[in-house]
């Protein structure tokens, strides 16, 4: 068994995010405040920031979002310490470097394993349709943007999840 | 939602997190969690860092991270930024300088957006620096976003308020107005190895020697020096970080800690009765979709602001 796939019976296990939970229940139109929020992240070595500030720019922009972006050479732990202090709804992880196999289980795991399973993951960046297709089998990531896609895709695509309504 | 305040108090870094996101998003019973906490608020020295956009309160935030911890001392920091009037977005970058901090267990740092508030803070900001307070933090920075002249709600949440400026912002008038000049406990002159750093710190120095202290505190002058020298950063830095302590020393000494505590809970009272009062109307307003046919009768100029206002108060406050 390789470690890609014990991740995923431990995902299977133990859920694999983007579970809605129990609040902002809209009850007659309160004025709640609510934003989603989404934290943006680099890993590693990869200095290829020039998409993920673009992506940063237009959820704030067009989707009217609240981002943060942790930068450039972040460890996955600090990915995860940035979002448990910070409470984003997703996590978008953005990968050049071809490391995606290593760097979204590990990222899903952590979060997992630090009680964050409702954080939703989605990745963006150069990565392969059958790495997709594995990490999204595995519970990985919900959901990845590539370079042939607009950055209003991917609004769409979170504004129209269940479980932020 | 008291559990969330029990597990905020007891330390849980989770718990205080999720805190303050249903604080910022307004939802409803968070109150109750944070009546749960707030007799058990007021032990953390808060410190508040304001300043004009790019003035370097995130680096010297940063900075001073690292002089705290090395006291011993943990540290809690609301990093405020701006939301887009058109959007409602928000790019929260404050984070970015804070990140070698990320995996110290002693530092918790959040940011918030202002989400229309004004005054240079985030309407969260107040019940934040409680969930800070009873997690145990003994220093709790609040970071504004980039002010202006007017933006100096910090004074209603901070014990000692430090004011970041920087070279080249205007003349010697610039220094003698009202406003954010007066609220400073501490000056820092940032990037003070530029051109016109003497002349605003003799600006400062004068505009200090004008004003009368009655407390006894003079505000100090700190010059600190360019980033890209590490070392005297630092020092610096923890220079500015003796000045914060003998502040709040002073603060206890002379007992006027208390004055600095009026300020905070006037404040919150009254947007806890803003809350309690305008909240439910606006709510009812919005509703029945009143809202919208007072707001198509002011576009067409059949009656004004004041009258459409004082027939909803007579409607509701039976007292009045």
């Amino acid at each position: 068994m390789t470690w890609l796939e014990s991740v995923g019976i431990w995902l299977a296990l133990s859920g694999t995010g983007c579970i809605s939970r129990p609040r902002g229940l809209n009850k007659g139109g309160w004025p709640l405040s609510r934003k989603i929020k989404v934290l943006l992240a680099k890993a590693g070595l990869d200095p290829h920031d020039k998409g993920i500030k673009l992506v940063a720019r237009k959820l704030r922009e067009i989707g009217g979002m609240e981002v943060f972006y942790t930068g450039l050479y972040r460890s996955v732990d600090e990915i995860v310490e940035a979002a448990l202090q910070e409470r984003p709804d997703i996590v978008g992880l953005s990968v050049h470097t071809g490391m995606q196999m290593s760097l979204f289980p590990e990222l899903r795991y952590k979060l997992n394993e630090k009680g964050a399973a409702a954080i939703c993951l989605i990745g963006g960046g150069v990565i392969p349709p059958r790495d997709v297709q594995v990490l999204k089998e595995q519970g990985c990531v919900a959901e990845v943007f590539g370079p042939n896609q607009s950055v209003e895709e991917a609004i769409d695509w979170i504004k129209t999840r269940p479980w932020l309504a | 939602m008291e559990e969330l305040g029990k597990k905020a108090m007891a330390g849980d870094m989770r718990a205080a997190s999720r805190l303050i996101r249903n604080i910022e998003d307004n939802i409803p019973d968070t109150h109750k969690a944070i009546k749960h906490i707030f007799p058990h608020t007021g032990r953390a020295h808060v410190v508040g860092l304001t300043g004009a956009p790019g003035a370097g309160k995130s680096t010297i935030t940063d900075e001073l991270l690292m002089a705290i911890r090395k006291k011993n001392k943990t540290v809690g920091v609301l990093a405020v930024d701006p939301t887009s009037p058109f959007t409602g977005g928000a790019l929260l970058g404050d984070r970015i300088r804070m990140l070698r901090h990320a995996e110290d267990p002693g530092v918790f740092i959040r940011s918030l957006a202002t989400r229309g508030a004004m005054g240079g803070l985030s309407k969260a900001v107040g019940d934040g620096i409680h969930v800070l307070d009873v997690m145990g933090k003994d220093v709790i920075i609040v970071e504004t976003v980039g002010v202006g002249q007017q933006e100096v709600d910090i004074i209603n949440h901070a014990h000692t308020v430090i004011v970041v400026l920087v070279p080249g912002m205007g003349d010697d008038v610039q220094a003698i107005k009202a406003g954010l000049m007066e609220i400073a406990d501490i000056f820092v002159i940032n990037k003070a190895d530029r051109d016109g750093a003497k002349k605003l710190y003799k600006e400062t120095k004068n505009m200090i020697g004008m004003g009368k202290w009655t407390n006894g505190w003079e505000p100090p002058v700190l010059m600190i020096e360019s980033v890209m020298e590490p070392h005297s950063f630092a020092r610096s830095v923890a220079e500015l970080n003796e000045k914060i302590e003998a502040h709040y020393q002073h603060l206890v000494d002379k007992n006027i800690l208390a004055d600095r505590a009026h300020r905070k809970v006037v404040t919150e009272l009254n947007d806890a009765l803003k809350a309690a009062i305008l909240d439910p109307v606006l709510k009812k307003l919005m509703q029945d979709g009143e809202m919208e046919g007072m707001i198509a009768k002011l576009k067409t100029k059949e009656t004004d602001p004041y009258s459409l206002a004082e027939a909803v108060a007579l409607k509701y406050m039976k007292d009045i």
